[in-house]
C-alpha cells in the first residue's frame, strides 16, 4: 500500500514537471516578446531589449522556468501586465468563489445520480426519464444550460436574481439564490457521465452473490438496493469523480462566465483576452498541479479501500 | 406468534430424529426454462420433491444438472433474474402453521417467508458476504428483518449463534470485515446467519464444496450436530456423493434438468438401478482401502448436455455403456423399483449394476 | 428448425457483419445530423438573407421576416444559425479526424507492442484525459489564433487519448481471442494480423468513438468562441452569436437561445449516434 502511494507520487512529480514546463515554454515562446507586448507597438528595439534585460527575458527558458519555480514555491507569481497587481493577489479572491462552485456541483451530482439510479421504484419507473437528462446532461453545452435556467427562473419567473456573486456574508440566502443555478449548470453535465458509470457498476453490483444472500434473509429490494448494492457500485465513482476534474475545470470556466462569478475562470478568460503572460502561467500551472493532485488523492483512497474491500 | 418465538431462545430443542413424518415441504411439477439467445432453455423439468420436517435430504448432480436452479427457485431467488419463467408449486408449511405456495404468493409474502421459514447457504463463502459491512451487522441484519428485537438482544442472540458455531472470539468477529475471515470462518458465518430466525428448512447450495478437506469435515459435523439439535429439515445439494453418504437421509439424483433416481441414501448406495447413479457412485474418490485394492478413480465418460442440447430418448443415454436403440427413441418415466425407490431407465430390471461395498466405509 | 444451435464460425469477410446494424439512438442520431448536413450544405441556396448582411433593423424580435429576430448589427439571426452549422461541424469533423489519425496508430501500437512501449503511451493517455483539456486549448488557441483550422488542430490535439485507449483495449481484447492464437499458428505475420482480424473488430468502436469525438469537438469547439476565442468574424459561429445575444436575453432570448440550441443538437445527433443502447 504505502509503495504503491510512493510510487504514484514519484511518477506523478516528473508529470507535473513536465506539464508545467511545456506550458511555460509555449506560451512564453509562442507568445513573443512580453516586453513588447507590455510595451504596445510603438515600442523600439532598445526599449524592448532593456526591458527584457530588466525582466530577464533574455535568459534560457530553462532558466526562467526554473526561476519561476523558485519564486511560485514563495508565494510570488509575478505581476500582472495589465493592472500591474501582483498576480497572488489576483488570484487568491477568486480561488474560493471557484472551489465552492466545483464543490457543491459535484456534489449535486454525486446525490442526484445515486437518487435517480438507485431506488428500485426510481429505476424501474424513472428509469428512460434518467437515460434522457443523462443524455441531455452529457450534451448540452454549460453555456446554454446556463442561459436557459437564466430565462427561465430569473427573466421569466424572476425567482431568482440573474448573475453576479454574492459573499456568505452578505447572508446565507443571498448567497444560494445567486449560486443555485450556476451549480445547476456545471452538475448538469456530471450527472450525465456519472449515471453512465454509476448504472454500470450498480448492475455490476446487483450480479454478485452477496445480493441474493441479503436478498435470502428477507430484506426489502430498496434494503437490498440501498445498503448492499449502492456502497459497492459508489467506489468506482470516486475514481471517477477525481478523473473528470480537468473537464470539470472547463466546465466551471464556461459557467462562471455565463453567470459573471468572479472565479478563477473568469480572471483567467480575462487574462487571456489580454495576453497577460503572468497571470495565465500562474492559473493554468495550478490548475494542472491541482488536478493531478486531485487525482493522486482519489487514486489513493480508491486503491486503500478497494485492496481492504477485495484483497485483504 | 413473534413474541412466542423470541422467548424460545436460545433455541428451541425439538429433538433430532425426524420427527413426526409430516410434510414441510411439498415441491410438484417444478420446471424452470430460461430465455436465452432466442430460445426458450428448460434448466429444470418436472421435478417433484417431498420433505419432511427434519428430514436430510441430499439433491446429486454434476454443475449443470439444475440443483442450484432448484434452491433457488425455492428462495424465490429467481424472481429476480430476467427472462426466467418458474411453473409448478412448491407448499410450505410456514411457522405461523399457513401453508404457502412458495411459487404464488406477492413478492412481499415471499420476502417474509424468506430467512425466517427457509433459509440458504450458497456455495462460495468468500463472495457471499457483502465485503463493505462488518460481520456483525450482516448477520444482524438477517435477524432483524423477521424479529423486532433491541439492539442489545439482537446482538446477544448474534453472539450466541456465533459461539454455537465455534467461531472463538465472537465479539470480536462481529466488528470484523469478511476479507478478515478464513473460508471456514465465512462459511460458519453464512450457517449462522441462515439459522438465526431458526428456519424450519435450510437449503444448503454446494455449501461445503469450495472449502478444504479439514474444513469440509468440521462444517459436515457442525450441520449434523445442529441439524441434530434444532430438527430442521435440510436440502443438501451436492455433487459430492461422499457427503451425500454422511449427511443424507435421501437422495435424489439429478440429470439434465430431472430426477433420474430417488431413494433412501443406503438403499441408492446398495443398490443403485440408474447407470448414471452407478457411475457418479464409482467418481467418489477414496482414500485408503480403495488404492490397495488397485481401485481406480473413474469420471463419466463425456459430458452433461448443455441446457441448449435436447436429447432424444434418455438424456443420459449418449454417455450411457448400457444403451440401446430403444434408450435412443424414448425418454423413459420414473418406474418404482420398490418403496420410495424411484428410477427413470428402461433397463433397470435386466441390469445388476451392484452397489457401492464402501457405503458404509464412506461413512466415517 | 435446428434443435441445435452452435455459435456460427468466425466469417470468411468479415467487414460487413462487424460494422453491424443501427439501433434505434443511432438511428435518431443519423437522423438529426443528416438533415444538418443538408441543411448546411444547401444553405446559400434556401433563399435565406445574406447571413453577414449588415442593416439598420437592429435588435428586432421575432418576426415573420426574421424567425428568429435581428442582432446587433441587423443580421438576421435564423440565416445566421443555418449558415452556421458549416463552420460547427467542419470543425467538429476536423477534431474528429486529427484525433482518428493521432489515436488510432497510437492505441494500435500500445495494444499491440504491450510491454515498456505500451506502459509509456498508457501513461500519456492518463496524464492527458486526467489534464483540463479546455483549459489547454484556451491557452493553446489564444496562442495561436483562433482560425478554424486552428481550433481543429488544438481540440484534435487534445482529443486523441480517448480513441487511443479504447483501441488499445480491443486490441488486447482481440488478440488475446482464439481465432488470432490460430492465424499466428498458421505463420501470418503481425501486419497481416492486424489487417485481417484486429481492425474490422475494432473499426466499429473506431466509427463510434468517431461520432463522439466530433460531438465533444463541436461542444469544445463552441465552449471556446463563447469565451471569446471563436473564428474570427464575420463567419457566423453559433458560441460567438451565444456570447453576443446573451446581453439581450431578456428582449430577445431567440437571439442566444437559438445559436445555443442549435449547438446542443449538433452535439446530440453525434453523440447518438456514436453511443450504444443501455
Amino acid at each position: 500500500m504505502l509503495s504503491h502511494i510512493t510510487r504514484r507520487i514519484l511518477l506523478m512529480i516528473p508529470n507535473v514537471i513536465a506539464m508545467t514546463f511545456l506550458l511555460f515554454a509555449t506560451v512564453s515562446s509562442f507568445l513573443g516578446s512580453p516586453a513588447a507586448a507590455m510595451l504596445g507597438q510603438e515600442a523600439s528595439l532598445e526599449e524592448i531589449a532593456a526591458l527584457n534585460k530588466q525582466y530577464g527575458f533574455d535568459r534560457p527558458i530553462i532558466v526562467q522556468y526554473l526561476d519561476w519555480i523558485a519564486h511560485a514555491l514563495r508565494g510570488d507569481f509575478g505581476r500582472s501586465y495589465t493592472s500591474q497587481q501582483s498576480v497572488a493577489d489576483a488570484l487568491l479572491p477568486t480561488i474560493p468563489v471557484t472551489l465552492e462552485l466545483s464543490l457543491w456541483a459535484i456534489l449535486l451530482a454525486v446525490v442526484a445520480t445515486v437518487l435517480f439510479n438507485s431506488v428500485p421504484f426510481a429505476r424501474r419507473v424513472v428509469q428512460p426519464i434518467t437515460t434522457t437528462l443523462a443524455v441531455i446532461g452529457i450534451t448540452i453545452p454549460n453555456f446554454m444550460l446556463g442561459i436557459c435556467l437564466i430565462f427561465i427562473f430569473a427573466v421569466k419567473l424572476r425567482w431568482l436574481p440573474t448573475t453576479g456573486w454574492v459573499p456568505w456574508s452578505a447572508g446565507v440566502g443571498a448567497h444560494l439564490s445567486h449560486i443555485i443555478l450556476p451549480v445547476v449548470t456545471l452538475a448538469a453535465n456530471y450527472f450525465g457521465s456519472f449515471t453512465l458509470v454509476y448504472r454500470e457498476e450498480y448492475k455490476a453490483a446487483y450480479r454478485r452473490l452477496f445480493i441474493k444472500v441479503a436478498r435470502a434473509k428477507g430484506l426489502s429490494e430498496t434494503r437490498v438496493s440501498l445498503v448492499h448494492a449502492l456502497p459497492n457500485a459508489i467506489l468506482p465513482v470516486v475514481t471517477y469523480v477525481g478523473l473528470s476534474l480537468g473537464p470539470l475545470v472547463g466546465g466551471a470556466v464556461v459557467t462562471e462566465m455565463v453567470f459573471s462569478m468572479p472565479g478563477v475562470g473568469r480572471l483567467f478568460v480575462g487574462a487571456i483576452g489580454a495576453h497577460d503572460f503572468p497571470v495565465m502561467l500562474a492559473i493554468g500551472i495550478l490548475v494542472i498541479f491541482g488536478v493531478m493532485v486531485a487525482n493522486l488523492v482519489s487514486d489513493i483512497v480508491y486503491t486503500s479501500i478497494n485492496r481492504q474491500v477485495s484483497l485483504g | 406468534m413473534t413474541e412466542s418465538t423470541v422467548k424460545s431462545y436460545p433455541m428451541p430443542v425439538t429433538g433430532g430424529s425426524p420427527s413426526d413424518g409430516e410434510t414441510l415441504l411439498d415441491l410438484r411439477n417444478l420446471s424452470v426454462s430460461y430465455h436465452m439467445a432466442g430460445q426458450q432453455v428448460r434448466a429444470v423439468r418436472n421435478v417433484d420433491i417431498n420433505l419432511k420436517s427434519g428430514e436430510v435430504v441430499a439433491l446429486v448432480g454434476e454443475s449443470g444438472s439444475g440443483k442450484s436452479t432448484i434452491g433457488h427457485a425455492l428462495m424465490g431467488l429467481l424472481r429476480y433474474e430476467d427472462k426466467v419463467a418458474v411453473s409448478g408449486t412448491a407448499l410450505l408449511r410456514c411457522k405461523d402453521g399457513v401453508t404457502r405456495d412458495l411459487f404464488a404468493i406477492s413478492d412481499r409474502e415471499m420476502k417474509r417467508v424468506r430467512g425466517n421459514d427457509i433459509s440458504i447457504v450458497f456455495q462460495e463463502p468468500m463472495s457471499s458476504l457483502n465485503p463493505l459491512h462488518s460481520i456483525g451487522h450482516q448477520i444482524t441484519e438477517a435477524l432483524l428483518a423477521h424479529r423486532k428485537l433491541r439492539r442489545n438482544e439482537a446482538r446477544e442472540r448474534v453472539l450466541y449463534y456465533l459461539r454455537r458455531l465455534g467461531i472463538p472470539n465472537p465479539e470480536q468477529c462481529m466488528a470484523r470485515y469478511p476479507h478478515q475471515l478464513s473460508g471456514g470462518m465465512r462459511q460458519r458465518v453464512m450457517i449462522a446467519m441462515a439459522l438465526c430466525c431458526e428456519s424450519k428448512l435450510l437449503v444448503a447450495d454446494e455449501a461445503t464444496t469450495a472449502l478444504d478437506a479439514t474444513v469440509q469435515a468440521q462444517i459436515i459435523d457442525l450441520l449434523k450436530s445442529l441439524q441434530a439439535e434444532t430438527g430442521m429439515a435440510i436440502l443438501f445439494i451436492t455433487h459430492d456423493l461422499g457427503v451425500v453418504s454422511e449427511m443424507a437421509d435421501r437422495a435424489i439424483v439429478l440429470y439434465a434438468g430431472q430426477i433420474v433416481e430417488t431413494a433412501a441414501t443406503r438403499d441408492l448406495f446398495d443398490t443403485p438401478h440408474m447407470p448414471y447413479t452407478r457411475a457418479l457412485l464409482e467418481a467418489i474418490p477414496r482414500l485408503g482401502s480403495s488404492q490397495m485394492k488397485g481401485y481406480e478413480l473413474r469420471g463419466i465418460p463425456g459430458r452433461a448436455p448443455s441446457a441448449f442440447e435436447r436429447v432424444d430418448g434418455c438424456s443420459f443415454n449418449p454417455r450411457c455403456a448400457y444403451a440401446t436403440e430403444a434408450c435412443r427413441a424414448t425418454m423413459p418415466e420414473l418406474d418404482m423399483a420398490k418403496r420410495e425407490h424411484l428410477v427413470r431407465c428402461l433397463r433397470w430390471k435386466e441390469l445388476q449394476l451392484g452397489g457401492c461395498d464402501e457405503f458404509a466405509a464412506a461413512r466415517r | 428448425m435446428t434443435t441445435v444451435s452452435e455459435n456460427r464460425a468466425p466469417s470468411v469477410s468479415p467487414w460487413r457483419e462487424k460494422l453491424g446494424k443501427l439501433s434505434v439512438r443511432q438511428s435518431i442520431g443519423l437522423m438529426i445530423i443528416t438533415v444538418l448536413i443538408v441543411l448546411g450544405i444547401l444553405a446559400p441556396y434556401l433563399g435565406l438573407s445574406d447571413p453577414n448582411q449588415s442593416s439598420l433593423d437592429i435588435l428586432q424580435r421575432a418576426s415573420a421576416s426574421h424567425w428568429f429576430g435581428t442582432d446587433a448589427l441587423g443580421r438576421d439571426v435564423f440565416s445566421r444559425v443555418i449558415h452556421g452549422i458549416r463552420v460547427s461541424v467542419l470543425i467538429g469533423f476536423g477534431v474528429g479526424v486529427l484525433g482518428t489519425v493521432l489515436g488510432v496508430p497510437i492505441g494500435l501500437i500500445a495494444g499491440y507492442a504491450r510491454g515498456t512501449i505500451d506502459l509509456f503511451i498508457l501513461q500519456i493517455i492518463d496524464l492527458f484525459v486526467a489534464l483540463p483539456a479546455l483549459i489547454l486549448a484556451l491557452i493553446i488557441t489564444a496562442i495561436v489564433g483562433s482560425t478554424a483550422i486552428n481550433i481543429a488542430l488544438v481540440l484534435g490535439f487534445v482529443m486523441w487519448p480517448q480513441m487511443a485507449r479504447l483501441v488499445r483495449g480491443q486490441v488486447i481484447f482481440i488478440r488475446e481471442s482464439v481465432y488470432v492464437e490460430a492465424a499466428r499458428a498458421l505463420g501470418g505475420s503481425p501486419g497481416w494480423i492486424i489487417r485481417q482480424h484486429i481492425l474490422p473488430n475494432a473499426i466499429r468502436l473506431v466509427v463510434a468513438q468517431f461520432s463522439i469525438t466530433v460531438a465533444f469537438g463541436i461542444f469544445s469547439s463552441a465552449s471556446l468562441s463563447f469565451l471569446g476565442l471563436g473564428v474570427p468574424p464575420p463567419t457566423p459561429d453559433w458560441g460567438t452569436m451565444v456570447r453576443e445575444g446573451v446581453q439581450f436575453l431578456a428582449f430577445s432570448p431567440l437571439m442566444s437561445i437559438a445559436p445555443g440550441a442549435a449547438v446542443t443538437l449538433t452535439v446530440l445527433g453525434f453523440y447518438l449516434l456514436g453511443s450504444k443502447d443501455d
